[in-house]
């Protein structure tokens, strides 16, 4: 016993001698990231669906399975055929706890909805994690193949959801745009695991195992390691041309004092890329939860959306035809008519207690604090730039000067909150004090379930957007729609 | 991110390039985030070949407008001959 313990004990010290394994493979030369998504705008009485799952756990996990579970329910016939709501889902983005709903549906589809309650859900995944770590061998990998805390979550997410399947998968027509979202330690920017990202890092991105993105998405600082990445560009893309956005933004008069934040991502981009006059030589990327910048993942729906410079995913208006365009391009020329965002937060609150306690808060409570709160300001503002974008995209549906092709647009913003649950309905606001109790860990008991269930269902037939967009698709058997309250609630521009 | 309304005008349908990416169409308002863009138009035979612009202050009422305009038949034809001497 003595000297097992003693043989643990060298292991652990050995464990530090090892050197880090980086999960990525670079790309081959002249390769680049290809994108064989295309979102299919052929017909302008259909949707465009875009959704955002937060982070926290299996909460997070099993709230974004029951609302694309409840989308999946909502038909309505489009071109002579019934159409699904999640047949409209064009781009997923998420972090943390909703990276593992989000890849699990975008490989699956909706079909797979249903096995992932038995897969994911159900299981004690906190048992299993504990019992990999304190496995021998766990200890051995640690101590000898550069392996870190974080593979024992990913060895988790292949064995149970992904079974070693890479990007690849997901890369395909047909499915949604899948952008994981993680955090660059050294710099605190969004990392998100998209093909755009992967060729500013010169990596292969279909060689990438999906648990490795969901992985980094939701790997939380102290408790698991990060996920550490190789920026290949200086050895395996030398020389490769500057985007023009890039360059615009980093040598354009006006780009510093119009649009900062551009400038900031077009550094970042330039400085993983090794581009000319980059700040800093980024060799190496240590990524951590992406819940860190940005815990409702809307910022990648913000690219997607509002962004010329985003990913080509919508397919292009002749048949056959190779090349597709941006979703802004499908707005502006009028392709896409509806669009319904879809934003799922399941942010809890722990019950710390400090308002009634008249003893001064300790260490561990200040670390609570100190993380928390910068966390829900990051949120909070990239929230805030989501709301305004798509007021002011209502608005312009509105028409203007120009024949603009845009006039008609319509937009149903859909926020999932807890706090919607209505205080004035006794019943609700046991609901949500339920909800918001719920721990953020990778287990999730039956009676928490099935509470979130009921909460999720509740807060998305309650919204006056879905009910709205219900309205606008003639979506039949959905008797919680009433029309004025949807109306009023969702009032359209172009009305 | 806000959004910003940018009417391009040419005689011709185009499609209009921000920094090299399509983002609609001449001659119909688009909306682009505020920001600073080099803008293009696809094909040949416009004057000038690309404009900065900075993009702000706009609203669907009022966008910016921006106009290029067709290079003439002879000039269009000089340029053509003189990119096919080079490219020999």
């Amino acid at each position: 016993m003595l000297r097992r313990a003693a043989l643990l004990a060298l292991l652990v010290a050995l464990a530090g001698c090892a050197s880090t394994r980086f999960e990525n493979a670079p790309l081959g030369a002249g390769q680049a990231n290809v994108e064989r998504r295309a979102v299919d705008v052929s017909h302008p009485d259909r949707p465009l669906v875009l959704v955002a799952i937060s982070g926290g756990g299996s909460r997070a996990a099993a709230l974004g399975w029951v609302i694309l579970r409840d989308l999946e329910k909502f038909e309505y016939v489009s071109d002579h055929k019934i159409r699904r709501l999640t047949d409209d889902i064009g781009v997923v983005s998420s972090v943390s706890g909703g990276s593992v709903i989000a890849a699990y549906f975008a490989l699956y589809g909706a079909e797979g909805l249903k096995r992932f309650e038995p897969a994911f859900l159900a299981p004690d995944n906190m048992r299993t994690l504990g019992l990999d770590a304190i496995n021998p061998i766990t200890w051995l990998r640690l101590a000898f193949t550069g392996s870190s805390r974080v593979d024992v979550v990913e060895r988790m997410f292949d064995r149970q959801l992904f079974g070693g399947q890479t990007f690849a998968a997901l890369n395909r027509p047909g499915r949604p745009y899948l952008i994981l979202n993680a955090t660059d330690m050294a710099s605190g920017d969004v990392f998100a695991f998209t093909p755009g990202r992967f060729d500013d890092i010169c990596s292969d991105l279909e060689r990438e195992p999906i648990s490795v993105g969901v992985a980094a998405s939701s790997a939380v600082p102290i408790v698991v390691s990060p996920v550490a990445l190789r920026d290949y560009s200086a050895e395996a893309c030398r020389g490769r041309a500057t985007p023009q956005w890039i360059r615009t933004r980093l040598r354009g008069r006006y780009a510093p004092y119009l649009d900062l934040e551009g400038v900031k991502l077009a550094r970042y981009a330039n400085d993983l890329r090794h581009g000319p006059d980059s700040e800093r030589e980024i060799d190496y990327l240590y990524l951590l939860d992406g819940g860190l910048a940005d815990n409702l993942a809307v910022h990648g729906l913000l690219e997607a959306i509002g962004s010329p410079y985003a990913a080509p995913i919508v397919a292009g208006p002749d048949a056959g035809a190779a090349r597709s365009g941006t979703i802004l391009e499908a707005i502006n020329t009028g392709r896409v008519r509806k669009v319904a965002v879809i934003v799922i937060n399941a942010r809890a609150e722990s019950a710390n207690g400090i308002h009634q306690s008249a003893s001064r808060p300790g260490i561990v409570q200040m670390i609570g604090s100190v993380t928390s709160i910068p966390i829900d300001s990051n949120t909070a503002g990239v929230s805030s730039q989501m709301e305004v974008l798509l007021a002011q995209l209502n608005a312009a549906g509105g028409g203007g000067a120009g024949r603009p092709l845009f006039a008609g647009l319509k937009v149903y913003p859909v926020k999932i909150d807890f706090d919607q649950l209505r205080a004035s309905d006794p019943e609700q606001r046991r609901l949500r004090e339920r909800v918001k109790r719920i721990p953020t860990l990778w287990t999730i008991s039956h009676d928490n379930l099935l509470a979130l269930e009921q909460a999720g269902s509740l807060l998305l037939q309650q919204h006056p957007c879905f009910q709205r967009l219900l309205l606008d698709l003639g979506v039949r058997g959905a008797d919680f729609v009433d029309a004025d309250f949807a109306r009023s609630g969702c009032r359209q521009a172009s009305d | 991110m806000a959004i910003e309304f940018l009417l391009v005008t040419f005689p011709e349908e185009r499609a209009v390039l921000a920094d090299g990416t399509r983002v609609g169409f001449t001659n119909h308002t688009l909306m682009l985030p505020t920001g600073e863009y080099e803008i293009t138009l696809e094909g040949d035979g416009c004057r000038p070949k690309s404009r900065d612009v900075p993009l702000t202050g706009t609203s669907v009422i009022k966008p910016l407008v921006v106009a290029f305009a067709l290079l003439s038949a002879a000039a269009s034809g000089a340029a053509a001959r003189k990119k096919k001497a080079g490219d020999a």
